[in-house]
């Protein structure tokens, strides 16, 4: 064998890459010359770490947002909270004089817009006067009333309340605006600055947050993390390195050719004038891991043929070493570049495409130093085996690694088939996992949950409206457009359906100062919050302003012609999977009322850009996972001139990526921007086993390996041993980005060092294993003598294990498409039984209703009974409390029921009813839930969901849609079905099976079929009659058909008032005893 | 006195009028007629024909003030239920507090079943007016509902609603931001329980109930011993909502509704003489409610502790009255787990603290019921079963009824009522009253 050996170094001993051996200062002095002029590009370097980089310059959604900016000045804002835990909360003096400080402050910093600040002391209160309407500030009335005037005022004022001071009166925000958000993080510090040397009251404390601050914040902090992560994963592999080879040389080496990829990576990206992104942060940590990788197997390869053959010189031991792995190195890096390649063919957002582009270039430069500049330093530094290597290798035994690996890879070859199994099976589970994953984003999750940042977010939009935003841009065709009447009230409509959706705690727009303006010139009477009739009027109005206050104030709102308005809508999250129905329902809405001439609306704003870009990363991450694994297929059946090499290659890839498919979806991790990376970069780094190993043990039956055993003992001795150093340097290399303080990086670093294991083990068991099984041709048909292989394979076991991995691949892209389909649709029209489930929930139902119900009862003989009860409802935080008051029949009358229905699936609710034959309020049990509600057909379930479902109690389908008459009109609905998810949630509910037929207009449910538990059709509730009232789309007939019973209940709604304050003390067990 | 007790009577009349008329504005008057009659199979006879006519006047005259008006006319055309001489040492017949009944003859009996006012503001109300105000969470069993006096002359049988005897008070509740409320009761309507009278078929004789003669001693009955003018009843409940329970704390300064029937023996005359001293006697009531549900379960737990309470001694030792604090409690247990159906149970236990051999009640009584109740037909249909033992003397009642709602305005109703067990118990003294029934109930 080593004959052999021997004659093909001998016949290769001219090949051209052992150029670097042959002129080794050449290459040394090249080597650092293009290094320091690459690398010497790093000074120009630039972050950009704005959620705008993620879509194209020339965007759309992008563009119309700087649009918008340009015309009403707007930008994401940096909003400063102020809170106060005192009983007086804001509006005690001295909070309020630390509010104007802090605002003062703020103005005078050179990046802040002061003219576009928002916070109460700029802020006008807006009253009707004998002169018109008197505009003054706010904090006029400090003097007089002590605070509490301003409360009043606050209260008052109902764009305020809530926006700019929080109901409770215990937070008040500082809305900043920037000139330019280049200079979001100097002025991110200044403010912090500012925040830490105020002289604060017991009590208050001080937040900055929004997306401003985000910007502003995030260049330093990943900054701040890299600087502590690279040298940790530098200084790891080079303690990994040290260890394997027990010398510090090739530490240097290795960490050299490391340097080679980093350094002149990131600088070739600076002098292409390629800004670094939030994700660039992962690549250096990638290529150290990728460079290593070559440097391991070369010396590995150098000190083993120093140890067999001691009477070689150390020349022809590195010839020899760069001779058998040159192929190897070769093709893995050749494979990896694909791999990264196809990540960049695949993204449609720059910061991907890049990525992509420049690690294929790190792993390219790091390949070239491997096999040239590495050989040329080993040559002049002429590094020598440990004694202890040499020992073992005489004696012909293997260390501690070798022996370890070697035990590990013949369990797994003991019994092949079963090995193969066991990999199909995973690689099944794992396609089903894939199509459970969530594409989700929220750009302040990047930041860690104690960092002062997160939690101010979370308080902000705990108190208040919400520091997310979304603009809608109202165009009219002419100046003063927007004083229509029409007009006006088309926004005012619109604003109202905003506020209806999940998450829309508010919204400002000219629309809400016009109607304090109305409400302030008829000496402030509540009726008269509403907007003038007259176009006249409107023009009248902002007249009169101007004679008071500042005509500018409303520049944000509307342009100087008049003819463009703002509304901006704000959230109190910026998750993705919260906002995306916001935008996608908005999106209806406007296309269903806003395409005439008079009006034309324009979804913009931060919420509206990141849902664009944020979209498409399921279906580009699935795209760019298929794409780089048929590059990487390719190459390899290229390398191996063979198709079935290409696939096995494959195979241990995808069997790692499934593998991390399965643990996000267990661990909940979401698929998003730092997520979607792992894929590309575990092929990358994945195939590299899989093709040492395939190369390995071809070479060794070309040497003439005719005892699989020995093959196998071979194979894990020496590749194996260098392949486990290769894995624990990628497997410490990348688990240093677990310990970041990013976010998405900490996930990253998880999900690669999980398929790194897997791609490593895979490679090691299920390839020779599928060597054993298939006997590929590409190994074996150069064989001088055929290998004794005695494994027991069927005829048709083999014919199944050819179809292995195609199979698996098949299954893999299989997964893809299952998943792009579905985030394809999430992102469109059609959606998941789930999802559709979740926007019926999300339907705005007001903070507070009343309104008068008439029942009507007809039971098969068609005998009537009428019952009439008036109900209010009202939200108390997340607990809703509902009383119901009979008003006829008279036997009923004065019968009362009250419901607290508390958000946790957990807890019951709570319920009372009273009975005036009793004289007294009985507590009832609240979990008959499949119990029909006072006589009617339905159950106080469905009373308590109100057209609702509880997504704890059923699994969701949807089925195709269909049209069905809604009102008249035809409507294509969206129709699911839902079952039960346990035979007991069944019986209680007394369903087997529901099919709901939805508006997606509205997300109203307008017809419902419902099974028994047995299978047998129960009854037919149908919705007519469906109107917005004050914003909120409102059922106001439907009809409920018992077919097992041929009963009918039909249900009327009059009356319905989300407007009329429901006063607090109707919700009481002494309500119920008093009546109305 | 007949003359004050008729101006007390108009004065009556004079409100029930006077408000509805000041107050012109939204009324809403709505009236029903129930009637029932009742066979007894031990007397072959009907025992009650009885028609109800109940008209509520409901008006609103401002956002905070509303006011009820109920008259109401029974007519009973069997005449077995009151004797012509009603006891009328159970009403007042001083000053405003009268409460009676408005006319009545031995076949009809008018009177203001209740009216009142309602004031409401955000954080409280009052309603002042003739009322009933239930405290306590048991069915059919007292420990707490001792606010108004009961009409016992059909016994335990009647709803509590038309049973319960509504009074002249002034019912003040006040509401915290927690949700907790504090109702104060401030009562000076001095009227009590009105008892069968002697010879009908619901009149006591449970020695438990009413001190027994001894023969051949006679008696010298005095008037009874009412609660001089002006003194008042008061009551305080503090409820609050904690943790999914709903919590009562309760007051009660009160004069117990059955006069206590002080006996004496008179040696000085020639034959012994019992002087018998009928006397309304003031106690104090300290009690507590609480009530929760657990899944298909609710939970109700009543007690109360009495500081004077007045036991029948089976000889003359003090006036033949042992006074001792009473401690009583009721727990009940609803099982709402099948459909349209209830599952109610109640445990009664009353013990006498500061007990005497003498007493001719039980140091401790206890009582079970049991009730069943199920809907049919879109609650078109209702059958309820109700079944009592006292352990005192294992008798008790078993009570029956089948509710068919016609339409929304008639509904009709059959079933039966039946006391067994010892005669000499409460329940079993009546086992001669069990009766079959049938009514109908119409509104418009």
């Amino acid at each position: 064998m080593n004959q052999m050996t021997e004659n093909r170094e001998r016949s290769q001993t001219d090949a051209w890459y052992l150029f670097g051996i042959r002129h080794p200062w050449l290459i040394l002095v090249t080597g650092i010359v293009l290094m320091a002029a690459l690398a010497a590009g790093m000074k120009h370097i630039y972050k950009d770490t704005r959620a705008d980089a993620f879509l194209e310059a020339d965007n759309p959604a992008l563009m119309y947002k700087n649009k918008v900016r340009e015309i009403f000045g707007l930008s994401d804002p940096l909003v400063i909270a102020v809170s106060d835990s005192s009983k007086q909360g804001i509006y005690r003096p001295q909070t309020l004089d630390l509010i104007g400080r802090l605002t003062d402050q703020v103005n005078q910093l050179e990046w802040v817009n002061a003219s576009r600040t928002i916070s109460l002391p700029d802020e006008n209160n807006i009253i009707g006067s004998e002169y018109g309407l008197d505009v003054s500030p706010f904090y006029d009335l400090l003097k007089s009333g002590n605070g509490e005037d301003i409360r009043k005022a606050i209260s008052d004022f109902p764009l305020y309340d809530g926006m700019l001071v929080s109901s409770d009166g215990a937070m008040s925000v500082i809305v900043l605006e920037l000139y330019d958000d280049a200079m979001a993080e100097q002025a991110y510090n200044a403010v912090m600055d500012i925040t830490a040397a105020l002289d604060k009251p017991d009590g208050v404390n001080i937040y900055v947050a929004g997306e401003g601050a985000v910007l502003g914040f995030l260049g330093h902090y990943i900054d701040q993390d890299a600087s502590r992560l690279n040298p940790l994963a530098g200084l790891i592999i080079t303690i990994m390195l040290v260890v394997a080879f027990r010398r510090f040389l090739p530490a240097l080496l290795g960490n050299m050719v490391i340097a080679a990829s980093v350094l002149m990576t990131v600088g070739f990206m600076a002098w292409c004038g390629v800004p670094f992104y939030v994700i660039t942060n992962a690549m250096p940590v990638i290529l150290i891991g990728m460079a290593v990788a070559d440097t391991i197997h070369i010396l590995s390869h150098y000190y083993e043929s120093q140890a067999r053959h001691p009477q070689w010189s150390l020349k022809e031991c590195l010839e020899e070493a760069l001779l058998v792995m040159f192929r190897p190195v070769t093709l893995t890096s050749l494979t990896t570049i694909a791999g990264f390649i196809g990540l960049y063919a695949s993204a449609y957002m720059p910061p991907f495409e890049y990525f992509g582009l420049f690690t294929a270039f790190g792993v390219a430069i790091a390949w070239l130093y491997s096999v040239f500049f590495l050989p040329a330093m080993i040559c002049l530094l002429k590094p020598k085996v440990s004694k202890r290597w040499i020992r073992l290798e005489q004696e012909s035994r293997s260390d501690a690694f070798s022996s370890m690996i070697a035990a590990a890879g013949h369990l797994s070859t003991r019994n092949p088939a079963v090995t193969l199994a066991v990999f199909l099976s995973l690689a099944v589970a794992g396609v089903y996992m894939a199509s459970q994953l969530r594409v989700n984003e929220n750009r302040i999750n990047t930041f860690h949950k104690d960092e002062p940042i997160y939690q101010a977010d979370k308080a902000i939009n705990a108190h208040l409206e919400g520091t997310n935003t979304i603009d809608i841009v109202i165009e009219t065709p002419e100046n003063e457009g927007v004083f229509e009447p029409e007009v006006l009230k088309k926004m005012e409509a619109l604003q109202a359906y905003a506020e209806s959706l999940p998450h829309v705690n508010g919204s400002v727009s000219v629309v809400d100062y016009l109607k304090q303006m109305n409400k302030s010139l008829n000496e402030g009477n509540p009726e008269y919050y509403r907007l003038p009739d007259d176009k006249n009027l409107v023009a009248q109005y902002f007249l009169l302003y101007s004679a008071s206050g500042d005509p500018t104030d409303f520049e944000e709102e509307i342009d100087y012609d008049y003819r463009l308005a703002n509304i901006r809508l704000n959230l109190d999250t910026a998750e993705f999977i919260a906002t995306r129905p916001v935008i996608e329902s908005l999106q209806t809405y406007i296309d269903r009322n806003f395409n005439s001439e008079q009006a034309k609306a324009t979804l913009s704003g931060r919420v509206n850009v990141n849902y664009h870009w944020i979209k498409d990363i399921g279906v580009s991450h699935f795209t760019g996972v298929t794409i780089s694994l048929i590059f990487v297929c390719i190459v390899s059946a290229l390398l191996f001139r063979s198709v079935i090499a290409g696939l096995m290659a494959t195979a241990p890839v995808v069997c790692s990526i499934l593998m991390v498919y399965s643990a996000m979806s267990l661990l909940h991790i979401d698929l998003g921007i730092g997520t979607s990376m792992f894929a590309s970069v575990a092929i990358g780094l994945g195939i590299d086993f899989a093709i040492h190993t395939l190369d390995r043990i071809k070479a060794l039956v070309d040497e003439g390996y005719d005892d699989m055993k020995a093959l196998l003992d071979e194979l894990y001795r020496s590749t194996g041993r260098a392949l486990l150093f290769n894995f624990l340097a990628l497997g410490f290399g990348f688990g240093v980005l677990i310990t970041s303080r990013v976010v998405p990086l900490t996930h990253f670093g998880t999900i690669v060092v999980l398929s790194v294991t897997m791609s490593f083990v895979a490679a090691l068991t299920l390839l020779p294993a599928m060597v054993l099984v298939f006997r590929p041709g590409f190994i074996f048909r150069h064989a001088s003598v055929q290998p004794q292989i005695q494994v027991p394979v069927t005829s048709a076991g083999s014919t199944a294990a050819i179809l292995l991995v195609p199979a698996i691949l098949t299954a893999l892209v299989a997964g893809a498409l299952l998943f792009s389909g579905h985030a394809h649709a999430s992102g469109n029209a059609s959606l998941n039984g789930r999802d559709i489930a979740e926007r019926i929930n999300a339907v705005d139902d007001g903070q507070y209703v009343s309104s008068d119900m008439q029942m009507i009862l007809t039971d098969k003989n068609n005998k009537e009974r009428k019952r009439e009860v008036i109900s209010y409802r009202k939200y108390f935080g997340d607990e809703k409390k509902t009383v119901i008051f009979y008003k006829t029949p008279n036997n009923l009358k004065g019968t009362g029921f009250l419901t607290f229905d508390y958000p946790s699936a957990d807890i019951d609710d709570d319920q009372w009813l009273y009975l005036p034959a009793m004289r007294k309020v009985r507590r009832i049990s609240a979990s008959d839930r499949g119990d029909y509600f006072m006589g009617t057909d339905l159950t106080y379930e469905d009373i308590k969901q109100n057209g609702r479902l509880d997504l704890n109690d059923y699994n969701f389908t949807a089925l195709e849609q269909e049209m069905i008459d809604v009102d008249g009109s035809m409507v294509n609905a969206q129709v699911v079905e839902a079952t039960p998810r346990t035979d007991e949630i069944a019986e209680e509910l007394g369903y087997g099976r529901l099919k709901f037929w939805v508006n997606p207009d509205n997300w109203i449910i307008v017809k419902t079929e419902y099974w028994d538990p047995k299978g047998k059709p129960l009854k037919t509730y149908l919705v007519s009659d469906i109107r917005m009232v004050d914003g909120v789309w409102t059922r106001h007939k439907f009809e409920v058909d018992n077919h097992l019973t041929g009963h009918r209940s039909l249900f009327l709604f009059s009356n319905v008032d989300y407007r009329s304050p429901v006063p607090d003390r109707l919700f009481t067990k002494s309500s119920l005893v008093r009546g109305l | 006195m007949m003359n004050e007790a008729r101006n007390g009577r108009w004065q009556q009349v004079a409100v029930g009028c006077l408000l509805p008329l000041a107050c012109h504005i939204q009324a809403d008057v709505w009236t029903e007629v129930d009637s029932e009659i009742a066979w007894s199979e031990p007397q072959q006879a009907f025992t009650k024909a009885e028609v109800i006519l109940r008209t509520e006047w409901n008006g609103r005259v401002n956002e905070h003030t509303d006011f009820t008006v109920i008259p109401r006319l029974r007519t009973d055309l069997a005449d077995s239920l009151s004797s012509t001489d009603a006891r009328p040492d159970s009403y007042p017949q001083e000053d405003i507090q009268y409460n009676g009944p408005l006319a009545e003859d031995s076949h009809n009996r008018l009177e203001l079943a209740e009216a009142f006012a309602d004031f409401i503001w955000s954080h409280g109300s009052v309603r002042a007016g003739k009322q009933q105000v239930v405290w306590g969470q048991a069915d059919g069993l007292k420990v707490l509902d001792v606010v108004n006096p009961q009409d016992y002359r059909e016994f335990n049988l009647p709803d509590f609603e038309d049973s319960r005897i509504p009074t002249w008070m002034m019912n003040s509740e006040f509401r915290f931001e927690s949700g907790a409320t504090l109702q104060w009761l401030l009562i000076p309507d001095m009227t009590f329980n009105e008892l069968a009278d002697a010879g009908t078929d619901f009149a006591m004789t449970s020695p438990e109930l009413a001190p027994s003669a001894s023969a051949g001693v006679d008696i010298r009955l005095h008037n009874t011993e009412r609660p001089s003018g002006g003194t008042l009843e008061t009551g305080l409940r503090w409820s609050m909502f904690a943790g999914g329970w709903d919590l009562t704390a309760n007051y009660f300064r009160f004069f117990q509704d059955n006069a206590v029937i002080y006996r004496s023996l008179d040696t000085s005359s020639v034959t012994p003489l019992v002087d018998v001293r009928p006397v309304y006697e003031r106690s104090t009531l300290w009690g507590v409610t609480a009530s929760n549900a657990f899944s298909d379960w609710v939970i109700r737990l009543e007690a109360g502790y009495y500081t004077d309470a007045y036991f029948i001694r089976d000889d003359l030792v003090d006036k033949g009255i042992r006074n001792s604090p009473e401690l009583a409690y009721v727990t009940g247990l609803d099982y709402q787990g099948l459909t349209d159906t209830m599952i109610s149970y109640q445990l009664f236990h009353s013990h006498i603290t500061d007990y005497d051999a003498a007493v001719v009640r039980r140091e401790d009584s206890i009582r079970h019921t049991m009730k069943i109740s199920r809907n049919f037909w879109n609650e078109t249909l209702e059958v309820e079963f109700f079944v009592l033992l006292n352990r005192d003397y294992n008798d008790g009642q078993a009570r029956t009824k089948v509710t068919y709602q016609v339409n929304d305005n008639w509904s009709v109703w059959a079933g039966g009522d039946y006391f067994y067990g010892d005669q000499q118990g409460p329940f079993g003294q009546f086992t001669d009253a069990s009766r079959m029934i049938a009514g109908w109930h119409t509104s418009f």
